[in-house]
């Protein structure tokens, strides 16, 4: 009978967020019926009666439900810029065909796969950094947590500068052989120094 | 019965502040006080208190924590603050003066013309 009462509330529970705390709540509720329903044994009720007046006392969850959903309203904001960010990524990617389309009609080639070449890699680099804001469950602030979430700023910080110079090497090689500008094209180097520090104060210190 | 049970869920709250007052309690045992109390003719459902609780605790009038006491079933006790207290002082004179404007509004004196 005791499984019979944890399958009705387990059932009950299925639409609740999947939160521990609507794990707790649901053990808690489970164990204040059991103790209703040994109670009513031991004062002589039927097995039946007992088990329903038992599940007659749990009344209309969809209250709590609402409760235990506004708990979780930060991970939802954070869901939802993420959502967001997501979108306009999207959207830089699309745009990124534009230039490339113009220059296949032979008008003025170089600065167009430049443009494309610019939004696509702004486009990968708000992608990574949308990632380290992907939201999920986290509950604990344990060091070795802490220690991982480092661990990983660390290493997309290092994915991201990798591909930064990546696209700078190939935009001086472009852009040197179609101006024959060399002495002035090195300067991209200094410019993709620059971005490289503002990156990392944007991405946040994680050294 | 209806109007008596609507008048309680609408003092949830103070009902389960004062009940906290005395000692921590878990959810059951606050329930069987108060069916107790009542001689059996209230209780409040699971869905009620486990809302009451959320909300109290989210308003810092109450903390909780699981019980040690017990192997076999896990409890989760739950503890009036300081400011739950208060909390309770002044939703108890809001019932004490509601109480009194009801009794004036309403009392005609039939009932006790026609003992």
């Amino acid at each position: 009978m005791e499984n019979k009462l944890k399958a009705y509330v387990n059932n009950l529970f299925r639409n609740a967020p999947a939160t521990a705390k609507a794990y707790e709540v649901k053990e808690e509720i489970l164990q204040n019926l059991k103790d209703k329903y040994n109670d009513l044994v031991t004062e002589g009720k039927s097995k039946d009666e007992a088990y329903k007046t038992a599940i007659d006392s749990i009344g209309d969850l969809s209250e709590l439900f609402a409760e235990l959903e506004k708990e979780i309203t930060p991970d939802d904001s954070k869901r939802q810029k993420y959502l967001a960010l997501r979108s306009v990524v999207a959207m830089i990617f699309v745009l990124a065909a534009v230039p490339l389309v113009m220059a296949l009609s032979y008008k003025s080639v170089l600065i167009n796969v430049m443009i494309a070449v610019i939004l696509v890699a702004i486009g990968i680099i708000l992608a990574i950094y949308n990632r380290t804001n992907k939201p999920g469950y986290r509950h604990s602030n344990t060091q070795t947590d802490r220690m991982a979430e480092i661990e990983r700023k660390r290493s997309i910080r290092k994915s991201v500068s990798g591909f930064l110079w990546l696209i700078t090497l190939i935009m001086y090689f472009i852009v040197s052989f179609q101006t024959n500008a060399w002495h002035l094209t090195w300067l991209i180097f200094l410019l993709a120094a620059a971005i490289e520090t503002i990156l990392d104060i944007w991405l946040g210190k994680a050294k | 019965m209806t109007i008596a049970s609507d008048l309680i869920r609408g003092n949830t709250d103070t009902i389960i502040l004062a009940s906290l007052m005395k000692k921590d309690s878990y959810g059951y045992e606050i329930n069987k006080e108060i069916s107790a109390k009542t001689a059996g003719e209230y209780e409040f459902k699971e869905a009620t208190l486990y809302t009451a609780f959320k909300r109290l605790e989210e308003a810092g009038f109450i903390t909780s924590y699981w019980g040690e006491d017990n192997v076999t079933a896990r409890r989760r006790y739950y503890s009036i603050t300081e400011r739950g207290k208060e909390e309770y002082i002044n939703l108890l004179s809001d019932w004490n003066r509601s109480k009194n404007m009801i009794e004036k509004l309403i009392d005609t004196g039939v009932m006790e013309d026609g003992e």
